[in-house]
């Protein structure tokens, strides 16, 4: 089990869930961020402060969203760690609005 | 030393100005930050005479070497001035993420003194400081407060502000921040407002340098990882995750430590029933509300759907409900959690608002307040209305009854004579929380005995060994009996140990919450060590802790305490109840147990650290 970022965060990277968490096992692309599922302890912290709601637990997670849980896994092993906060993609804030946030 | 900025930002707020004051090494040593250094600018600043509602009174907001970690637990912060409710010092602590950013702003603690010519608050974005015009926020609750500062100064602003409550001087006025998290106790919120200090926001990027980084993390993801462990482990009704201190009620139900009818009674299966555990999750939509970096998750953010009582935002902790429901003999959780939302926004401790409520109602069951003084509130017990309407009056510091209550139950009892003062459930000032005497004697002697806030539940938490089965193994409190809660044999020790764990972790700054699910001092030592590079023994975290309580209590002895103070407690707990698992139990024996407390921590039978006591732990020179 783990919690996991899913495509909300794709665009936005709004980065405020690295700031919370307490085990530091964000992983960040160009794109969005992932979470690395052995690291992660599933405490959920990360979760309330999205603001596109893009983090689930994997037990909340929606049945069209599943292959999140592999796609976490694989990019979160290639990708450098991110351990501070950082500024939003450029329209991340249009993006926002478009996904109903 | 590491870990530390030595840096506190001194604000004057009479003649607007700041300045960066270096703190040196040894205070550090001595006090580890916090709850201590707070304490140690109290010494240094405010002489004897200093009153709570003096502009010279010093209300200080500090972090310690922890903040900055990675390590649930660690967005904490203590606050400390000289309270308008005990008129003695006092610090209470809060969380969210303002801990963690005032330590990012590079500081080590705001220490705030004077009072401004109008309304202001305070900003703080790295090493630009600013006493900004808030006028236009003087009147607003502190949510509202919290949300326009946030508007003018950006998002990435944490912030803290008073409501109503502060500005009007009551007595057990709060400070929240982060919408979620309470500097409850004390009435420091009252202090903010007595300087027309409406908030402070603070903003940083600052990473404070660590004796050793690896050994910091490692000490916080094996804790962090322990802590999610054992609460899962547990039943859904025992998370602490999915319920917060709403799990309290089923803990504490079976033990007699709820508070009900204003500690006069035992029995109250409909509230024990309604008021927390599942019913509170489903009633209220609780979901979990986390501060920064936390794993244990007490905090809940709730939805809750009903015509008078719906609302959106915080939920109700334990002692908020248990004070303000099972105290005034209220079932209906909306209410209760509406009332406590209510209470939060206006900013007062609900705490004490549940003491002071459940005086009102006892003082108008027995015919010393009327219909006529109380707006036409009918103040029958259980009269949820009445309770959310009075709570308003309170707030507002309506004329009359509302203002009275304001001066919180001390001060309303000796106004209202008649006897009230039997039945207000206080002492120093302070109403007592909702930890009851009867279920182990040793809350007793906690609250008589404490220095650090008065009278308090989490200044000196001895209680946790029976209603959370805290144990402090690594200073010898390996293992206890249940029915020990009802001796005083070893209690002295004990609750002097747990004063002393209480200011070390409030100075080092953490939150106490993590120790129910499996934080140790051990945990607590490797971390500090790792942070700081001061190599502590559990010896030397015991002498910091000692060191510290000792501090305030010679602050208490510099701001007027007496002895006779510490055995002015409340009545009402020497009152037996006839049924429940507390049946028949009263502390008898508790003057006997503070003066052996005397004895135990070194200080003489006057309740006075002998100048033995000052020499071993270094404090010669604090004693002038």
């Amino acid at each position: 089990m783990a919690t996991l970022v899913t495509d909300n965060c794709d665009l936005c990277r709004f980065t405020d869930c690295v700031t919370v968490c307490p085990m530091v096992c964000f992983h960040a692309d160009d794109k969005m961020l992932y979470i690395d599922p052995v690291v992660c302890i599933d405490c959920g912290a990360c979760i309330p402060v999205c603001p596109v709601r893009a983090i689930y637990e994997v037990k909340n997670l929606p049945p069209d969203k599943h292959h999140w849980i592999a796609i976490n896994a694989e990019r979160s092993a290639a990708l450098p760690l991110i351990t501070d906060k950082s500024q939003p993609l450029p329209g991340a804030l249009e993006r926002k609005k478009q996904l109903g946030f | 030393m590491k870990g530390v900025w030595n840096k506190v930002l001194k604000v004057d707020l009479t003649a607007g100005t700041s300045v960066i004051e270096r703190v040196p090494d040894h205070v550090y040593e001595y006090f580890l930050g916090g709850a201590g250094l707070a304490a140690y600018y109290l010494w240094k600043e405010c002489p004897a005479g200093t009153t709570a509602f003096d502009p010279e009174n010093r209300l200080t907001f500090a972090v310690g070497p922890l903040q900055g970690l990675r390590q649930s637990g660690a967005a904490k912060w203590s606050a400390a001035a000289i309270s308008p409710s005990i008129n003695m010092n006092a610090d209470s602590g809060a969380t969210a993420a303002f801990g963690s950013v005032l330590k990012q702003a590079g500081l080590d603690a705001i220490v705030m003194h004077g009072r401004a010519n109008r309304p202001v608050y305070i900003v703080v974005d790295n090493d630009r400081v600013e006493i900004k015009d808030a006028s236009a926020l003087w009147g607003k609750d502190a949510y509202e407060a919290h949300d326009a500062i946030r508007a003018l100064e950006g998002d990435r602003f944490e912030v803290a502000t008073i409501g109503q409550a502060g500005e009007r001087l009551v007595r057990y006025a709060s400070i929240q921040t982060g919408k979620k998290s309470f500097v409850g106790r004390c009435g420091l919120g009252a202090v903010m407002g007595s300087k027309n200090l409406k908030g402070v926001a603070v903003t940083g990027n600052q990473v404070c340098p660590l004796h050793d980084q690896k050994a910091a993390d490692k000490a916080s993801t094996e804790a962090n990882a322990r802590m999610v462990a054992i609460d899962m482990s547990k039943p859904e009704e025992f998370r602490i995750k999915r319920l917060g201190t709403a799990m309290a009620t089923a803990l504490f139900a079976p033990q007699g430590n709820l508070p009900i009818k204003n500690y006069r009674e035992a029995d109250f299966p409909e509230g024990v029933a309604k008021l927390g555990g599942m019913p509170y999750v489903e009633q209220l939509n609780a979901e979990p509300w986390p501060c920064r970096g936390c794993v244990i998750q007490c905090h809940n953010h709730v939805t809750v759907e009903h015509e008078k009582y719906g609302y959106v935002g915080k939920g109700p902790e334990y002692e908020s409900f248990a004070m303000m429901g099972f105290n005034v003999m209220i079932d209906d959780m909306k209410a209760v959690a509406y009332a406590g939302e209510l209470a939060n926004k206006y900013c007062m401790d609900t705490i004490s608002l549940g003491g002071v409520l459940a005086w009102a109602f006892e003082s108008y069951e027995k015919g010393l307040i009327g219909k006529d003084d109380c707006y036409g509130l009918d103040l029958e017990w259980g009269n949820a209305d009445a309770m959310v309407e009075l709570t308003k009056k309170i707030g507002e510091r309506a004329e009359g009854l509302g203002h009275l209550l304001g001066e919180g139950t001390a001060i309303a009892s000796r106004t209202l004579g008649g006897g009230s003062q039997d039945w207000a459930v206080q002492m120093k000032g302070q109403e007592i929380a909702a930890h009851n005497w009867r279920a182990q004697y040793i809350s007793a002697l906690n609250y008589c005995t404490g220095v650090a806030a008065g009278p308090n539940h989490e200044r000196g938490n001895s209680q946790h060994i029976w209603v959370g089965h805290i144990l402090l193994p690594e200073w010898g409190i390996d293992h206890v009996e249940n029915e020990e809660r009802w001796s005083w044999d070893k209690a002295a020790d004990r609750n002097a140990k747990f004063h002393d764990y209480c200011n070390l972790i409030n100075s080092a700054v953490h939150c106490k919450f993590m120790e129910f699910r499996g934080y140790t001092l051990t945990d607590l030592q490797k971390t500090i060590n790792a942070a700081t590079g001061l190599d502590w023994t559990m010896d030397d975290m015991r002498r910091c802790g000692d060191r510290i309580t000792n501090l305030q209590k010679l602050l208490n002895m510099r701001y007027g305490w007496k002895k006779s103070d510490d055995f002015n407690y409340p009545k009402r707990f020497m009152e037996p109840v006839s049924t429940g698992p507390a049946a028949g139990r009263i502390p008898l024996g508790l003057d006997e147990a503070i003066l052996d407390y005397y004895n135990c921590r070194g200080w003489s039978s006057d309740g006075k650290p002998t100048p033995e006591t000052l020499h071993n732990l270094g404090l010669q020179e604090y004693a002038a």
